[in-house]
């Protein structure tokens, strides 16, 4: 409990110390946001008080003070280029992002644990045709990784979108108007995102099995009369999944960090779009609180991965204490 | 009885066991000995039905008229566990981290037997107390990690035993373990063999192990049986000159020649050792007091964990968590020279030997490359190593080569002193002895003066002039 706590203080810190950094990048990017909005062409006076309504002449200090008053508020300040608040903005492309994450990684761990699982136990053998199965097996795995999701996203698009008619290629339903339909059409993109990603993890999978099968206690488990396959499942499987699970959470924290490429390439409305549309407008509030957004995503998934490791490990507990 | 007759193992084409053959009767204790790569491990694990899949063994192997040479893998493997069951040498890696002991043995139960889940706790329970193990109900949920070496192996011998099977091998089963723990671990072993009249092979690089509880040894060389006999023909008159070898490195045998010593080259006097543990101080030892003279070899035998590691890194100047007085009337810079115990990890892998060997050289400064080279060369000979050896990379080499090499790091900058920790250990016994005789030699023509450190008290004797107690030195914190 006490490692609980004091990790989520670790994380808070973490959180601030990015926001601070965040905040002063902002101030330190070229383009001046009253030039974008109303050209080159304007008074002193009516720039000067726009300047005063975005709060842009308060000290730095004030400014970032409101910065995060507004982000722990749910008040995310006002969108420089619509006017609107942010959080609006936000809410309806964050529900897209996030239904893709989560519904990548449902498509990730389903694929990537069992066959992982699958071919490490069989390259585990360390017999010849193991090794040959191997060897195919990691050129398949390697080629997948190897592609990237935006590519695999057109190929999907054209195959399974134009040549097949499966689903109509660039159509968004919104969330608001058919749940369903809005899962079906957000499932291309997550395959998308979701291909590189599985094979990734699948080669973690399957190197962490390999390591746990030529452990000593695996030995020991062999020589009490125990099959194969019952080793695999009782005494392999948590140890590897404990040394898989670092893997995971890199992926985890990539893929919640938005997939800005595959959005565009399936035209969804997600963070991602937000964010470039808005780096051209000079939107600063919401990018700023985009890039809030991954860091949270990220500092978090890292948290709640640290604090199952600790719950499922034993070591770790005692050698902390 | 077990017998196995015209046992022959392949790996890849290549002989690894080459006819071998021989028997063990009920309730006898069988030592298997040779050093490592003789084929003993590779030979227990065929009688046991483990060996790896790319391995290919033909011959008969039959327990209790159960042809299980004639079996498939699946098939032998019902019988692991209940007739037999194996200890193996790594007590701190072969039980698996996450699962809590007491299930760990509760599952050679579970895969054997149909007991209920009390009957199994019982039975669990049961053994537990057997293999000498206090407080069985608390230690049933502990996990493996919360348990020293030793009670990790009466775990694994819980296992092993809990079934009463008819032959248990035990590879190694002291070897990772100090001296009295090791002891008490083989007079366990001795004990359930008589009160279950089971057959145990016991196998061990270390014939004193095997004199300790074995009536019958059988010695191994390059895949085959050298010697056979009953453990008193074998130690009073070794047929073969190999088995007299294994026989000289474990013997009580005391250094010819002690050398006096000059004045003294390190005094150390009223010094705590500590770690620091969130900021806290634990004391490690208290109150260490004593001294090397010049040119001697000074013995600190002391069991694994005693804190004489961390003694010697306070010494060589590489840790200042002490307090005390540690005088050394040697030159600052490259004054004090390690050796450390492993061969296999101590040397960087991607640098060849030449470049390893002038490190310190290039260091300490002032020398040109010529000079170094060439140094490096007299060094090489020194420790007996051909010239050829500069260009090789630490893993063409074998741990004795290696050790030399170390010795040589040690040796090239001209130390006034050189701490040894354990530089024996981690090699085979012919190998060890020769190690030995070059310290020797060193000592003689360089004047040396060297603090080995160990737990083998065989080891410093044959060595040391003067060999002092851990406990002897320090106020008995250990």
């Amino acid at each position: 409990m006490k490692y609980v706590l004091k990790r989520i203080g670790m994380a808070a810190a973490t959180l601030l110390l990015v926001s601070i950094i965040v905040f002063i990048m902002f101030q330190i990017v070229p383009g001046d946001v009253v030039t974008a909005k109303l050209g080159t062409d304007i008074t002193q006076e009516r720039a000067e008080a726009l300047r005063n309504e975005y709060g842009l002449n308060d000290p730095l200090l004030v400014q970032y003070f409101n910065w995060i008053r507004g982000i722990c508020t749910g008040n995310l300040g006002i969108s420089y280029s619509k006017d609107i608040p942010v959080g609006d903005l936000l809410l309806n492309n964050l529900v897209v992002t996030v239904s893709l994450a989560f519904m990548s990684l449902i498509l990730i761990i389903v694929f990537a644990v069992p066959v992982g699982f699958w071919s490490g136990y069989v390259s585990g053998k360390n017999t010849k045709r193991a090794k040959l199965f191997d060897s195919i097996f990691d050129g398949v795995n390697q080629t997948f990784m190897a592609v990237p999701s935006f590519f695999i996203g057109i190929l999907i698009s054209v195959v399974f979108g134009i040549v097949l008619k499966w689903f109509a290629p660039g159509k968004y339903v919104s969330y608001s108007e058919n749940i369903m339909d809005f899962i079906l059409y957000l499932i291309p993109a997550a395959i998308s995102v979701a291909v590189p990603k599985i094979a990734m993890l699948v080669r973690f999978v399957k190197a962490s099995v390999v390591g746990e099968m030529n452990k000593d206690y695996v030995r020991t488990a062999k020589s009490k009369g125990m099959s194969d396959i019952a080793i695999l499942i009782h005494h392999v499987f948590k140890n590897s999944i404990i040394t898989s699970v670092t893997a995971l959470s890199v992926i985890m924290a990539e893929i919640f960090a938005g997939s800005v490429v595959v959005e565009q390439v399936f035209n969804l409305p997600g963070l991602g779009r937000l964010l470039i549309s808005s780096i051209g407008t000079r939107d600063y509030p919401v990018v700023m609180d985009i890039v809030m957004y991954i860091a949270i995503m990220i500092i978090t998934v890292n948290l709640i991965v640290d604090i199952i490791y600790r719950l499922t490990d034993p070591r770790i507990g005692a050698s902390y204490e | 009885m077990l017998e196995v007759r015209d046992l022959v193992v392949k790996i890849e084409d290549r002989e690894i066991l080459k006819n071998i053959g021989f028997s063990v009767y009920d309730g006898e204790i069988v030592g298997l000995v040779g050093e490592s790569g003789s084929g003993k491990t590779m030979t227990s694990l065929a009688v046991a039905g483990l060996l790896s899949q790319n391995a290919k063994c033909f011959g008969d192997i039959v327990l209790d008229d159960i042809r299980l040479s004639d079996l498939s893998i699946k098939e032998r493997r019902k019988y692991n566990g209940n007739k037999i069951s194996f200890i193996f040498q790594e007590p701190m890696t072969s039980l698996n981290p996450l699962i809590k002991v007491g299930k760990q043995i509760e599952e050679v139960l579970k895969l054997h037997t149909n007991m209920d889940k009390e009957e199994k706790r019982e039975k669990v329970l049961d053994i537990i107390k057997q293999v000498e193990l206090k407080n069985p109900e608390k230690l049933y949920d502990m996990y493996p990690n919360e348990l020293s070496g030793g009670m990790r192996q009466r775990v694994v011998i819980a296992m092993a035993s809990v079934l009463k099977p008819s032959l248990i091998i035990a590879d190694e089963p002291t070897t990772a373990l100090d001296a009295d723990t090791g002891k008490s671990i083989l007079r366990l072993i001795a004990g359930l063999n008589k009160s279950y009249k089971s057959k145990v092979i016991l196998i061990s690089h270390d014939l004193n192990v095997v004199r300790e509880i074995c009536s019958r040894v059988i010695v191994m060389k390059d895949g085959e049986i050298v010697e056979e006999g009953s453990t008193k023909e074998i130690f009073s008159s070794p047929k073969k000159e190999y088995t007299r070898l294994l026989i000289e490195a474990v013997s009580d045998k005391e250094k010819k020649n002690k050398t006096e010593g000059g004045d003294n080259v390190l005094e150390v006097s009223d010094v705590s050792l500590y770690y620091k543990e969130k900021g806290k101080e634990n004391i490690i030892a208290d109150n260490i007091n004593f001294n090397v003279k010049k040119g001697e070899i000074l013995g600190i035998l002391g069991r694994s964990g005693c804190g004489k590691s961390t003694l010697s890194r306070a010494i060589a100047g590489l840790s200042d968590m002490y307090h005390g007085s540690i005088l050394r009337t040697v030159s600052e810079n490259m004054g004090i020279q390690m050796v450390f115990q492993d061969p296999y990890s101590s040397l960087n892998p991607s640098k060849t030997i030449g470049f390893i060997l002038s490190e310190p050289l290039k260091n300490k400064g002032g020398y040109t490359k010529q000079e170094i080279k060439e140094k490096v060369y007299k060094i090489l000979k020194q420790v007996e190593l051909s010239e050829e050896i500069y260009d090789r990379y630490p893993d063409e080499l074998s741990g004795g080569q290696r050790q030399r090499v170390s010795i040589g790091i040690a040796l090239i900058s001209d130390p006034e002193l050189i701490i040894a920790d354990e530089p024996v250990s981690a090699l085979d016994v012919t190998v060890q002895s020769q190690i030995l005789e070059l310290i020797l030699k060193l000592q003689r023509e360089k004047h040396i003066s060297m603090i080995m450190i160990s737990h083998d008290r065989v080891v410093l004797k044959k060595v040391c002039d003067r060999v002092i107690k851990w406990e002897e030195i320090t106020n008995g914190m250990f």
